[in-house]
């Protein structure tokens, strides 16, 4: 196989990308300056402290879109001499006879979950040795490995903290092969998973190899709307990162080098969010990560409220204690590239806060009639909104060519536990790891989650009626309450659904 | 048992999430329909404006004689002021003497018409404005020494926002209140008043709108430059509707409306 060939084999090829998201290349800078231009200058203030908080939603919505905006053209617009130099040859991997150990982390998760997992991973037709590192002390799990012949590892109660890192670490040491790869109980790899990947440590220097999270549960509302966002992160956002070495694992379905783990003092010991930080030390020590994209596992999104919530939570604690504590940008041993590709990965959480502004703002005209930008020039503010409107709200259909509405429902639904982040980072709230989908939170009070948006959805019906009591502008007030009852519909239809399911 | 206080609380922190809607849509419907009182019934004013009438002399004299002040009302054709012109008066008398002469009792009578024009009556019904004259000062011809405000075709003029303006166009007439007279006044919509002033940026644009007397005999009783309260409810029998019995309930007992203006007595 050619040099050429085997790098053009492995990046994504120009025709999986959707002309739409061509066409999103090219207007969204010009409907968001067009808003920008309209809605950043005073003239058009109504309400102060509206338009404050107006402005703050505002810069925030239009950084996240144009970060992903600027990741995905750069990545795009690159020269081919420019791009990355990837080795990747099977024959190496004939030759070399690498061994290799894979990690079944597992905490409590239900065993016919565990079990498809672990079969599929003795499938796996490269030789290795499989592991169950159980967290949960489950007499099934250690029945199961017994009965396929896997080994089983418990950690003793005392040795047990930082969760799935520590679990991780404490399976590290009985393993001895030159690479490992780790699966989530949830997600089964598909038999080929090694060949396809271990080839990519031909270049010494590479310390990680990872694979996209794929999900199969698409026929749940919750997880279809996970799994079209996790769409766009692994067929856009994770190969530019990969173009610029800062692809990052994600917890699962990847390939560790053990030398260059044992270098970096293990996998990095926290209680959530362990596979990024991993990722930041590996680049900071001057290892490459690889992302590939074909999808080589089959996993499960959350299904229900809890579950999903406390995924979506664990992330953005992720996020928010990296950017609070350790900000990507500032790191010095970064590239300039990887540095960027950080931030614009951590940044994404703060969406939380627009989604709550944008939720509240039409309440506040309708209900208290308090608008935040001038009713004089009404028709200017929707004439300028509406594409930048549909730019955004449309992103997934853009990408992805195709618009769910579970994906939308969701994405608005996830500021709760994003906003319960931000708040337990800043109050430095202990974390409580608590496997995905795990059986033994089923009795849990749903109102507790759900609370933000029950209340949304309610307040919103009683406030299309105050606004319709003598309304000041009929045409604002219409417009107004469609938005509202849009906005009420995608959370009805979360909290409908995940209802169902819990 | 689990079951039943997953239930439970569930249950409880519902309705608490509900309850909690319900308030904060009922402050903000009671906050509203105040706030719709308070513009739909005061703050809006009218202002009585008279046309003034300037008093002219029509020959030249002393004034002899002023029965009007500034303030004093006047029914039309009543005597304002008397002026003197002796050499006049003596012309005529002088005149008088030549019986026969044609000429000079032609003259004669030119001279008396004359004095006729020294008696100054007021033009139409309405309120002396000003005096600029005083006892024994010398008037020349055909200047103004006096101005009455007239009675006759009085507007009044309101400054309204685009949606006090809907509402008064769909209404007949309107009802007005004159808080010194402790009195109402039906006022009918007239024309627009021309845009003078180019709007204050951030302000609200008024629309200018001058109203009639529905009853001209109204006009006496009013003062130029005086301020009226339109009243936009009271033009029609004030209709209570549902939401008023909800909205008063709440204002008594979150202290949140003025209840003293809505039993004001008219």
């Amino acid at each position: 196989m050619t040099y050429k060939n085997s790098i053009m084999q492995h990046r994504i090829k120009t025709k999986k990308i959707h002309n739409t998201a061509l066409l999103f290349i090219i207007i969204a800078p010009i409907t968001i300056l067009y808003y920008a231009s309209y809605v950043f200058d005073p003239v058009h203030m109504g309400n102060p402290y509206l338009y404050f908080l107006q402005i703050f939603a505002d810069a925030i919505a239009i950084t996240i879109v144009g970060t992903l905006w600027v990741t995905i053209l750069l990545d795009m617009i690159q020269p081919e001499y420019h791009k990355r130099e990837l080795k990747y040859d099977k024959k190496w991997l004939e030759k070399s006879k690498v061994k290799v150990d894979i990690l079944i982390p597992v905490a409590r998760e239900p065993i016919d979950i565990i079990e498809l997992t672990v079969r599929n991973a003795l499938a796996i037709d490269y030789p290795h040795t499989t592991y169950i590192l159980d967290d949960g002390d489950s007499d099934d799990v250690k029945r199961l490995a017994h009965e396929l012949k896997v080994i089983y590892v418990a950690r003793p109660p005392h040795a047990k903290s930082f969760a799935k890192s520590g679990n991780l670490n404490y399976g590290l040491k009985q393993c001895k092969g030159e690479y490992f790869a780790v699966f989530d109980a949830d997600h089964a790899p598909k038999k080929e998973f090694l060949t396809e990947l271990l080839p990519f440590f031909e270049n010494t220097n590479v310390a990680l190899v990872q694979s996209p999270q794929h999900y199969t549960n698409t026929d749940n509302f919750i997880a279809s709307g996970t799994a079209q966002a996790q769409e766009i992160f692994y067929k856009y956002v994770q190969p530019a990162k990969n173009s610029y070495n800062a692809a990052f694992c994600v917890g699962t379905n990847m390939v560790y080098r053990r030398s260059s783990i044992d270098d970096i003092g293990g996998i990095a010991m926290r209680d959530h969010s362990e596979d990024i930080w991993t990722t930041i030390l590996i680049h900071e020590k001057g290892y490459e990560s690889v992302f590939y994209n074909k999808v080589l596992a089959e996993g499960r999104a959350p299904e229900s409220i809890p579950s999903f919530f406390r995924q979506q939570n664990r992330w953005a604690r992720g996020g928010f204690t990296l950017f609070f504590t350790h900000n990507p940008l500032f790191i010095r041993s970064l590239s300039i590239d990887q540095r960027l590709q950080y931030f614009f990965s951590n940044i994404h959480y703060f969406s939380a806060f627009a989604v709550l502004i944008y939720l509240l703002l039409p309440l506040m005209y309708l209900l208290f009639n308090l608008h935040p930008m001038d009713v004089k020039h009404n028709n200017g503010w929707l004439a300028h909104y509406l594409p930048y409107f549909i730019t955004v709200y449309f992103l997934p259909w853009f990408l992805l060519g195709t618009l769910k509405l579970s994906t939308i429902s969701t994405s608005i639904a996830s500021f709760a536990p994003y906003l319960q982040a931000f708040i337990s980072v800043f109050l430095k709230n202990k974390y409580q790891w608590v496997a995905t989908e795990s059986k033994k939170v089923s009795f849990n009070v749903i109102m507790l989650q759900i609370w933000p948006h029950v209340f949304f959805i309610v307040l919103s019906l009683l406030a299309i009626a105050v606004g319709w009591y003598n309304p000041e502008d009929v045409m604002t007030t219409m417009v107004t309450s469609f938005w509202v009852l849009m906005n009420s519909y995608f959370l009805f239809s979360f909290v409908k659904n995940g209802l169902i399911q819990t | 048992m689990k079951r039943f206080m997953t239930y439970l609380l569930n249950g409880i922190f519902f309705t608490t999430v509900i309850m909690i809607a319900i308030s904060v849509a009922t402050i903000a419907l009671t906050r509203k329909v105040n706030q719709y009182r308070t513009q739909s019934s005061r703050g809006i004013k009218a202002t009585v404006i008279k046309k003034e009438v300037p008093i002219l002399s029509y020959s030249r004299g002393v004034v002899k004689k002023i029965n009007a002040r500034v303030g004093l009302e006047v029914k039309k054709n009543a005597v304002l002021a008397e002026l003197d012109n002796p050499s006049l008066r003596s012309k005529v008398d002088v005149l008088g003497a030549y019986e026969d002469n044609v000429s000079a009792q032609t003259e004669a009578k030119v001279a008396k018409e004359e004095l006729k024009n020294l008696i100054i009556t007021a033009p139409v019904d309405g309120v002396i404005a000003d005096v600029a004259a005083s006892e024994g000062s010398p008037v020349e011809t055909l200047t103004k020494f006096m101005t009455i405000y007239s009675n006759n075709n009085v507007r009044l003029l309101a400054q309204l926002t685009v949606d006090q303006y809907q509402i008064i166009q769909k209404l007949p007439e309107v009802k007005a209140y004159s808080p010194r007279l402790n009195q109402n006044f039906t006022l009918k919509p007239y024309i627009l008043s021309p845009d003078e002033k180019t709007p204050v940026q951030y302000e609200e644009k008024k629309i200018g709108l001058y109203f009639k007397l529905a009853n001209e005999s109204d006009a006496s009783s009013l003062l130029q430059n005086e301020d009226l309260d339109l009243q936009l409810e009271t033009a029609g029998e004030k209709i209570i509707k549902p939401v008023d019995y909800f909205v008063n309930f709440w204002n008594g007992l979150l202290l949140m409306g003025d209840t003293a203006r809505v039993t004001r007595p008219n």
